[in-house]
């Protein structure tokens, strides 16, 4: 069975499925429900393709699944894919939110439906493009043709500022991401191939290591985003619909980390070496000063996504000290928090769904009128910012250790935006879950339908999951990280 | 060089021997010929296809090998089949869409698809030329009938003004190659570009009145094909001109023009790349900014047309800067991509048109993705794909060229080059903004004809799908740049 190419299928049934809805045609209110009912079970197939391809994951380290067809001869691109443990687990989150996404919008958006799923559907086969490519160049397309549906899903969708947000996000993600483009080119020549796996074994020179590294950090740390090149996110997030937010949180701010696991740090292990404390600067700042500036948002999407400005501060951080500990935890960190800030901008949109409001101060005691939703909201709250048995927790303890094993003062300030962390989403649910209901609307809220609990009920358990037992993850992707350890360890000593 | 000398030279010459008879006959048959002008409109655009379709037989059935003939003035090579047969692509699609507009616009004269027919007849002396004097020749004839196509709407004053700015501008030009060509020939003795690159063979001394002599022909030839800083006239002529023929100026005189540098400057000048590498590397810096600037704050479509164009033509001259043939791969692949999303872009803009009222303004098209998702849709592939965003064709045209700069040594260019792609996807992102994003009241169908809604389709299909036959074309345009042996 596992000759199938089971990640070419993953990528092109969700095309099948756009050109299927596209051809859909009628009363309006049959193509909205033939729409709804196509992408729904086209999303459910490719998420038990990565279920199913999860399963049959060998054990054994390095790229499996692999396809090969020949693109550009000339050149030598090709459509390479594979999956390693780390990549694997990334396909596998993408695929089980994009369900969970359309199931969200189900009643929520009312303009235009059939594009909306024809462009998650797109999303979806590119996202899973993106983790999966082991070419250079195929990884760039996917990874740039991403912004082109979720331009038109903010666009189109979003809200009434939805235009600028639409032109911050694409311009500024292109515009980091082009140098990344001479990258490519300049690695390509420079080793001869544009093969992923080549690559990783491939030692560029010193000196060129230098240049490449800051044109492939821009473009990650734009996508991550780290802090200066965060402006986009508040914006992004404020506007886009609330599936939109759940893919950008969810699956989009993860490329970034993706890349600098992927390309950064394993191909220019002496650069990364070089500019790791620039890393650590930039990430304690991101910590401290997103956590901060959340303290003082009054739009609670503005407040999560500074919240995940933070949490991906906690990625790069653990991500360059090099050690297994700290590898291990940004990448479960990512996937926590792919769930966990999906599952908040969910919430979220639960309650602007009902209020139409997203500010802070128009909500106080919904527990009275939503004791199911208020649990619900309390379990991922708990999770963002890391209480022991849920999925935060491992991300951020593991960082922690491999902080302190750099320096104590790294340990110190990454703990230091822990704190800050609790203190902004516990204020937050204080506001507004808590206190006397002073808006009389909060009293005809309803409490969650059945839809909706099903929605959050997956989401739930994986908290769960990843913080109860992180080994059935962790284990998919040990070696892969030992390995990219001892390969870095071993060119770092070369030269010394 | 390995040609092979034909003793039978009619041969070598046939497509534009056929061609020049053809107009031959069309002349006398539309001065003599009785009926509504409009049945004659439609008969002579088929006449002319006709023509067209008949060249493009006669051009294929031909045996791809080298060729020169009369003298060494004119030679055949895969390059010259190659480039003629986009010329003859676009032709007969800009032919094809520009029915419906003559209509609307009444431009019924017989003349029009003639003046087409002469233009293209040009381009095909200009792209076989091996000689100063035939390249002036063919660029005369293309030029004089683009001058009058230009002033075709005869009520309209932009249309006149358009007519006359190119004409002055043009002949200026023209003025500045002769200039060039004889310094040229009082220095060196020839005119003819294989004895020229014979007598620069291991120059290496910089004389002032030879880069001068460089200089005047090069910024010629910028201007046929407006490079910045000889760019003024396009945005006033694209949009004065018949949208139709602006359609035609955007495409298929670029593609000559480009035909005749790449022979000029890797056959004659081969041996000079280093006084033009730099002359060529400044001035399409400088169209590519200028391209992406002036076109941010245009309103109206054709203009910001003209600004695309500007910025297009700079990739490509970017790449001929690099005197590689990697750079001259990159180029020819740049104009084939360029070609076919451009002469989409255009059947949209023909297609929007409607009686009395020009739809020039960007803002008319608001709202269109909901009246018209055909449309759109083909129409945001198409501006993506002039973006330069993956996976569309466009994508692959500027890698390529990227590419060559990077392996070439010029790293730096390639960055400041990249940075200024950025800048031209706002203004294309932002048309399919307004089509996507913005709504309006006044929504309208557009009411085209079956025709223009093909080449539209099919020109956003082979977009949106170049990268699973990208191979077979790639390889084809490395295959035809082999011609010109570096």
């Amino acid at each position: 069975m596992t000759n199938w190419p089971i990640l070419s299928l993953m990528i092109f049934i969700p095309l099948f499925g756009a050109f299927i809805i596209s051809l859909i045609d009628g009363e309006e209110k049959n193509v909205v429900k033939n729409s709804k009912m196509v992408a729904i079970w086209t999303s459910l197939v490719v998420f038990i393709l990565s279920i199913f391809m999860w399963i049959t994951f060998p054990s054994t380290p390095g790229f499996h699944f692999i396809e090969e067809v020949i693109i550009f001869s000339s050149v030598g691109i090709a459509y390479r894919l594979g999956v390693d443990g780390i990549s694997m687990l990334f396909v596998v989150l993408s695929a089980f939110l994009v369900p969970i996404c359309i199931l969200a919008s189900w009643k929520s958006i009312k303009i235009r439906i059939k594009e909306y799923m024809i462009l998650f559907l797109i999303l979806e086969s590119l996202m899973v493009g993106t983790f999966s490519s082991l070419d250079l160049l195929l990884f760039y397309i996917f990874f740039e043709a991403l912004l082109i549906p979720m331009f038109l899903i903010i666009g189109i969708w979003g809200g009434p500022r939805r235009v600028y947000a639409a032109f911050k996000f694409f311009l500024y993600t292109l515009a980091g991401s082009v140098l990344f483009l001479i990258a490519i080119i300049l690695m390509a020549y420079n080793s001869g191939t544009f093969d992923i796996r080549e690559l990783l074994n491939f030692s560029f020179a010193h000196q060129l290591q230098l240049i490449l590294w800051p044109a492939l950090f821009i473009s990650f740390a734009v996508k991550t985003p780290m802090w200066p090149f965060h402006t986009w996110l508040p914006d992004a997030h404020v506007e886009a619909p609330t599936a939109g937010s759940v893919i950008l949180a969810g699956v989009l701010l993860k490329v970034g980390g993706y890349g600098f696991v992927r390309f950064s740090i394993p191909m220019l292990p002496h650069a990364s070496e070089f500019f790791s404390g620039f890393v650590f600067v930039l990430g304690v700042i991101a910590v401290i000063y997103a956590s901060l500036v959340a303290l003082m948002q009054t739009d609670m999407k503005k407040l999560i996504a500074y919240s995940s400005v933070a949490h991906m501060g906690y990625v790069t951080i653990g991500l360059f000290t090099f050690k297994q500990e700290g590898i291990d935890g940004a990448i479960i960190q990512m996937l926590s928090h792919g769930v966990v800030s999906a599952a908040l901008f969910l919430c979220i949109g639960v309650l602007y769904d009902r209020q139409h409001s997203r500010l802070i101060s128009d909500y106080g005691g919904v527990v009275e009128k939503m004791p199911k939703f208020s649990l619900i909201f309390m379990i991922f709250l708990l999770a963002s910012i890391g209480l022991p048995g849920t999925s935060g927790f491992v991300g951020e303890i593991l960082v922690l250790i491999a902080a302190y094993k750099i320096s104590g003062f790294l340990a110190f300030f990454t703990g230091l935006g822990m704190v800050l962390g609790a203190a902004y989403m516990l204020w937050l649910y204080k506001r507004v879950i808590f206190g006397e209901i002073k808006n009389n609307d909060i009293k005809l809220l309803k409490d969650l339908e059945y839809r909706e609990i099903v929605i959050f009920t997956p989401l739930i358990l994986s908290v769960f999951w990843i913080g109860v037992y992180p080994e059935s993850f962790s284990f998919e992707f040990r070696y892969d990280v030992a390995n990219l350890i001892n390969n870095l360890n071993h060119q770092l000593n070369i030269i010394k | 060089m390995n040609s092979l000398i034909i003793n039978n030279y009619i041969f070598v010459a046939l497509p534009e021997i056929f061609l020049s008879l053809w107009i031959l006959i069309l002349i006398p048959l539309g001065v003599f010929s009785g009926g509504s002008l409009l049945s004659r409109q439609s008969y002579f655009s088929i006449f002319s296809l006709i023509g067209l379709l008949g060249t493009l037989i006669i051009l294929l059935s031909g045996d791809f090998k080298s060729a020169r003939a009369f003298n060494d003035l004119i030679v055949v090579d895969k390059l010259a089949i190659y480039m003629k047969l986009l010329v003859l692509l676009g032709g007969i699609l800009v032919l094809t869409i520009s029915e419906r507009y003559r209509s609307l616009e009444k431009l019924y004269f017989f003349e029009y698809p003639v003046l087409i027919l002469f233009s293209i007849l040009g381009m095909f002396i200009m792209i076989s030329s091996n000689d100063f004097i035939t390249l002036y020749m063919g660029l005369e004839l293309q030029s004089l009938s683009l001058y009058v196509l230009a002033a075709m709407k005869k009520d309209s004053k932009y249309s006149s003004e358009a007519g006359l700015k190119y004409f002055i501008l043009g002949a200026l030009a023209s003025g500045f190659l002769l200039f060039g060509v004889s310094l040229l020939f009082g220095i060196t003795g020839t005119t003819s570009y294989t004895d020229l690159a014979l007598s620069f063979y291991n120059y290496n001394s910089i004389s002032p009145l030879l880069v001068f002599s460089i200089v005047m022909i090069l910024s010629a030839i910028a201007f046929k094909i407006s490079i910045a800083p000889f760019h003024m006239w396009t945005p006033d002529v694209y949009e004065g001109a018949p949208t139709s023929i602006t359609a035609f100026f955007a495409v298929v005189p670029k593609i000559a023009a480009f035909a005749v540098l790449m022979r000029i400057l890797f056959i004659a000048f081969l041996e000079l790349a280093f006084i033009w590498q730099q002359i060529l590397i400044v001035m399409s810096i400088l169209s590519i900014f200028v391209g992406a600037f002036g076109a941010l704050l245009q309103t109206s479509i054709k203009r910001l047309l003209a600004y695309s164009t500007i910025g297009n033509v700079g990739y490509v001259l970017l790449s001929l800067s690099l005197a590689s043939s990697l750079g001259l791969e990159s180029s020819i692949i740049y104009i084939t991509i360029y070609t076919i999303s451009t002469l989409g872009v255009f059947s949209f803009v023909l297609s929007v048109e409607k009686e009395n009222i020009i739809l020039d303004k960007i803002s008319s098209f608001s709202g269109m993705s909901k009246s018209n998702p055909f449309y759109a849709l083909s129409f945001a592939i198409l501006l993506l794909s002039l973006a330069g965003l993956p996976p569309l064709a466009g994508f692959f045209a500027k890698f390529y060229i990227f590419r060559a700069l990077v392996i070439g040594d010029m790293l730096w260019i390639a960055v400041i080059g990249i940075l200024g792609s950025v800048i031209s996807a706002y203004y294309y992102l932002k048309i399919v903004k307004t089509m996507y994003l913005d709504d309006s009241e006044d929504l309208f169908v557009i009411e085209s004809n079956n025709y223009i809604k093909y080449v539209l389709g099919v020109c956003a299909l082979i977009v949106l799908t170049f990268i699973f036959y990208a191979d077979g074309i790639i390889n084809l345009c490395i295959f035809v740049s082999k011609a010109l042996v570096l």
